[in-house]
């Protein structure tokens, strides 16, 4: 195995653990930038930085690292990438050369991402970068634009190259309403990425050309205004919860579905009326994020009805997984275990956003912890449980190996004690009124308890990550050879040699009437 | 003479305040209220920027089609010099030609009680004094619009108007009625242009141009996929 | 489920008649303070949320120890295939179950938004301009204070917001209330303060820059006849000055 090989590799499935390398780097230096901020915030007043500046960097690279460097490419990079080929029973994607170019642009970013903690004068923008603080600030807010725009350049290239391999390159007989769920949601999220990603660069090369260029796009004093920028950013970045939303819940369903042999409960609902559902309304939330914002009253109330409507895709697909345990043969090794602790965590941060889909009960709750709280259920907890449920759960396919049971699950339990103690105290004092990206807090000294408590928390929380980290890596250099097909799925990737040659198959699969990935017992 | 803006926009006038017009009638401003309306300051002694100003708010008013005045909004000129009388306003209204009979309910020259002045003129900011060796006021040219309720929304300065500046800012003005009307078309020129300050005048919302049209880059994009992917389907299936 | 629909052509009626509401605007003598509106709907759906929470976790977690493989038991599922009227059924009567608990909330949303946006006739109106980092507050007869909300108990107040540089975001949290403020743009809250002698945290939710974890201030409510003499006392204070 040479380097040169891996780094000019056109094969998807190299092409893919690049991507996990990549953003898994990504989580860990986020992970401990988030861990620099529990700390910070252990008690009132300096605790390990005398400089607000040096939190608000670290807030800035936390939220921005986590989201474009790590839980995207790692769904609609790694799982896209590794799986998709494999699925639909192809040799590889539509344009292999594309597929390199993408990952070496996401490594530039993820690069660019990085140089934060390098540069004397680190952007301090959040991950929102909202104007006029971002056009006035001594922070480098050329690296955020630039960041967002390889990143997002990267993400584009493979929504076309995904779009395009699924639509033309799907082994014989495997027809639309055959495919994997996963492979629906990835569909769905590439719509969304090719349709409002450009808006979002179009978003932040404004305020770059506004802070570099002199331009006035977002000051008011010369006729720009303020307020089109938060409407612009949250016109892609609401879509872009569903991004990672869709991929990470059609992991679960493709780990659900093989541990209960099932197959998947009402599956067209699934796809035509939740991940479409999704699709379809997506676009029209943008608001809830802009409730205290100042907008106009009747879009405020217009766009809380639509952010409600999202509960209904969203439980058509919670029925069809839930209903997948139904009559099932359910084992429990570490994936199966990881995608239902998100079942139960996922439901608490589905419906903590309802709350805050209610413009007037979000006059109190904007900008305070309990929304911190809410989406790290759903990103931190359920996305990136999702992501630790499918590595360990392709992990024999990718190394051909199996990691160690135990450990496995050791890990799994201590994440989600963990979690659930920093996001849920969290969500308890954004109730009671703690604001975010507060660098300290000595007007609310009452919650000093709490935050002592999210520290030890984060704590624990950082241990059950670096278990399973641990445990991939000693995994893949010496765990027993696992076979083909562990698990005993049905579906196609599962039919090649662990782990799969360049090509996938010797002769490339074609599919019976009769099969679908979820026909068990059929066969 | 310019008006310290941020401290006044949004701020309410008093409708309490009493006043008469041209023709005697006594109203108060109250009954203003309900329909976005422009307020003048000017007085009627003036033989400089105040006529020009009610005869070029005429001229530019008679080329807005999309709002009718009396129906869509309206004009009030008050005086803020207290020698002013009811008889001095109409002598002013005929001295700059009066107005078509369409309008004379929509457009009112008006004078307030003396102990009213400084407290209304305050309200918005206006400031005056009087020059001994011009023998006339010093006072800026502006236009205040209104919102229905009765709050300052927007200041237009100068003697020369323009009637795309009165309509968007009439459209400014108007959230009120806007927000609840199905008028999908001042909704869209509410949110296209905006304000230049320093300029006193519209301009487009240029971000929010780029915005859109990027989306649409990326609409065509996704459009162009499927329409290639179906045309592929249908030939391979002849 | 009845309540629910009840609820939901309540919504309808409410729809169309807080158009009416809007309309008319601010003219409403009657004082409906949001602030405890919110705690109440916020229990509301607390309690609708926590029992659609329990009911699916209940339904889950039966499933898992009902059908988890048992030795001697089937090792594939036996999912039921459902004919096409079942597979509409599982989704229309889900999407009204979901869709009517939706509207359910929206409408006392709706509700509840109107006295957050109807500012009663009877107030005191301060403007508040934003910077950083101070909320610096101008009442009606130009009296001046910095971070010190000083209002009398009993009378609605709304704060007239603008900003000098950034985003800010003027919030109470005892009082259930705050709105951005920012350049080039008039935004405004209201609220209505109690009791006497208490004071009530004001702290910035906008990331507004460095110090955005300092900015914070108090609100300091008086009895009507001491906020008078102060009121006065200051206010001619600011004439002299001025």
């Amino acid at each position: 195995m040479n380097l040169k090989e891996w780094i000019f590799t056109t094969d998807h499935k190299r092409v893919g653990v690049l991507y996990l390398i990549g953003s898994i780097a990504a989580f860990i230096v986020a992970g401990v930038m988030a861990l620099l901020m529990r700390i910070e915030l252990s008690s009132i007043g300096p605790t390990i930085t005398n400089n607000p500046s040096s939190y608000n960097v670290w807030l800035y690279a936390h939220g921005a690292v986590m989201i474009l460097g790590f839980q995207i490419p790692a769904l609609t990079g790694f799982f896209a990438n590794f799986c998709i080929p494999l699925m639909i029973g192809a040799k590889d994607v539509a344009f292999p050369r594309v597929n390199a170019l993408s990952v070496w642009l996401f490594y530039v970013g993820v690069i660019l991402a990085l140089l934060t903690f390098f540069i004397p004068d680190p952007p301090d923008v959040m991950w929102t970068g909202y104007p006029p603080y971002s056009t006035i600030t001594t922070g480098n807010t050329a690296l955020y634009t630039f960041t967002v725009l390889v990143l997002g350049f990267a993400s584009i290239l493979g929504g076309v190259n995904f779009l395009t391999t699924i639509a033309y390159m799907r082994a014989p007989g495997l027809t639309w309403n055959k495919l994997n769920i996963f492979v629906w949601c990835v569909v769905g999220a590439f719509i969304l990425q090719l349709i409002f990603v450009p808006v979002l660069g179009t978003a932040v090369t404004l305020i770059s050309m506004d802070k570099y260029l002199g331009t006035h796009f977002f000051d008011p004093t010369q006729g720009g205004d303020v307020l089109t920028y938060q409407n612009l950013f949250w016109f892609y970045s609401h879509p872009a919860v569903y991004v990672i939303f869709l991929p990470f819940f059609g992991v679960l369903f493709e780990i659900v579905a093989t541990f209960a042999k099932n197959k998947v409960f009402n599956y067209k609902a699934a796809v035509y009326g939740g991940i479409f559902g999704i699709v379809l309304l997506a676009g029209e939330v943008w608001v809830h994020h802009l409730y205290v914002s100042g907008m106009v009253d009747w879009i405020r109330v217009g766009q809380m009805v639509t952010t409600l409507l999202i509960s209904v895709p969203v439980g058509l697909m919670l029925i069809s997984l839930v209903g997948t345990l139904y009559k099932g043969s359910i084992t429990f090794e570490t994936p199966m275990l990881y995608a239902l602790g998100v079942l139960f965590l996922f439901l608490i941060g589905g419906l903590t956003g309802i709350p805050l889909a209610v413009t007037s009960l979000t006059v109190h709750l904007a900008r305070s912890y309990y929304v911190v709280g809410h989406f790290h259920y759903v990103m931190a907890v359920a996305g990136t449980f999702s992501i630790f449920a499918g590595v360990y759960y392709w992990f024999p396919k990718m190394t051909g190996k199996m990691y160690n049971e135990f450990w496995g699950k050791l890990g799994f339990w201590v994440t989600f004690v963990g979690t659930n103690i920093v996001f849920w105290t969290m969500m308890d004092i954004g109730v009671k009124g703690m604001p975010r990206r507060y660098y300290d807090y000595s007007q609310f000294p009452q919650f000093e308890g709490a935050h002592q408590l999210m520290t030890i928390g984060a704590v624990i929380l950082g241990i059950g990550f670096a278990i399973a980290l641990l445990n991939w890596i000693i995994g893949a250099i010496k765990g027993r050879p696992a076979g083909n097909n562990p698990w005993g799925s049905m579906s196609l990737e599962w039919t090649t040699v662990s782990p799969p040659p360049h090509g996938n198959w010797p002769t490339p699969p074609a599919v019976g009437a009769e099969w679908t990935p979820y026909a068990y017992g059929k066969s | 003479m310019r008006i310290d803006e941020p401290q006044f926009l949004g701020s309410r006038l008093n409708g309490a305040v009493e006043l008469v017009d041209s023709d005697g009638r006594a109203f108060s401003l109250a009954q203003m209220f309900g329909k976005p309306l422009i307020l003048l300051l000017s007085y009627y002694g003036c033989d400089g920027t105040c006529p020009t100003m009610n005869g070029e708010l005429a001229k530019v008013l008679g080329k807005i089609d999309r709002f009718r005045l009396g129906r869509d909004y309206r004009v009030l000129t008050v005086s803020f010099d207290r020698r002013d009388s009811p008889g001095t306003a109409a002598e002013f209204l005929r001295k700059t030609g009066g107005l078509p009979a369409a309008w004379r309910d929509g457009w009112r020259h008006a004078i307030l009680a003396e102990k009213d002045i400084p407290s209304f003129v305050g309200s918005i900011g206006f400031r005056f004094f009087w020059s001994d060796g011009a023998k006339a006021f010093l006072h800026p040219n502006v236009l205040v619009f209104v919102t229905p309720e009765g709050r300052v929304a927007r200041y237009i300065y100068g003697t020369r108007m323009d009637a795309r500046t009165i309509e968007l800012a009439l459209t400014d003005a108007d959230w009120e009625r806007i927000s609840n009307s199905t008028a999908v078309f001042d909704m869209l020129t509410g949110a296209c242009f905006s304000y230049n300050y320093e300029e006193g005048r519209y301009q487009l919302n240029y971000s929010l141009v780029a915005g859109v049209g990027s989306l649409l880059l990326g609409l065509s994009v996704m459009g162009l996929g499927v329409w290639g992917y179906r045309r592929k389907i249908g030939r391979l299936h002849e | 489920m009845n309540r629910a629909l009840k609820h939901c052509a309540a919504a309808t009626v409410m729809v169309v008649a807080s158009a009416g509401v809007m309309a008319a605007g601010y003219g409403d003598a009657r004082i409906v303070d949001p602030a405890p509106g919110w705690d109440h709907l916020w229990r509301e759906v607390i309690i609708d949320i926590t029992v659609i929470g329990i009911l699916f976790a209940l339904m889950t977690a039966y499933f898992i120890w009902r059908y988890r493989r048992v030795p001697g038991g089937p090792t594939v599922g036996s999912g039921p295939t459902l004919s096409t009227a079942a597979a509409i059924g599982w989704v229309i009567i889900p999407v009204f179950v979901f869709m009517a608990d939706d509207f359910f909330i929206a409408a006392n949303g709706w509700v509840l938004w109107n006295s957050y946006r109807d500012v009663p006739a009877d107030r005191l109106e301060i403007q508040l301009e934003s910077g950083m980092y101070s909320w610096d507050y101008t009442y009606p007869n130009g009296a001046h204070t910095q971070n010190q909300l000083i209002v009398p108990a009993g009378k609605p107040i709304l704060l007239r917001m603008t900003s000098r540089d950034t985003l800010h975001n003027h919030f109470i949290p005892d009082f259930r209330v705050k709105e951005d403020s920012m350049p080039g743009r008039v935004t405004y809250l209201w609220f209505l303060p109690k009791e006497a002698g208490k004071e009530h945290i004001v702290t910035c939710a906008a990331y507004c820059g460095v110090m955005h974890s300092y900015m914070a201030g108090r609100v300091i409510v008086k009895t009507p006849e001491e906020f008078k003499a102060w009121y006065e006392a200051s206010g001619t204070a600011a004439k002299k000055s001025s």
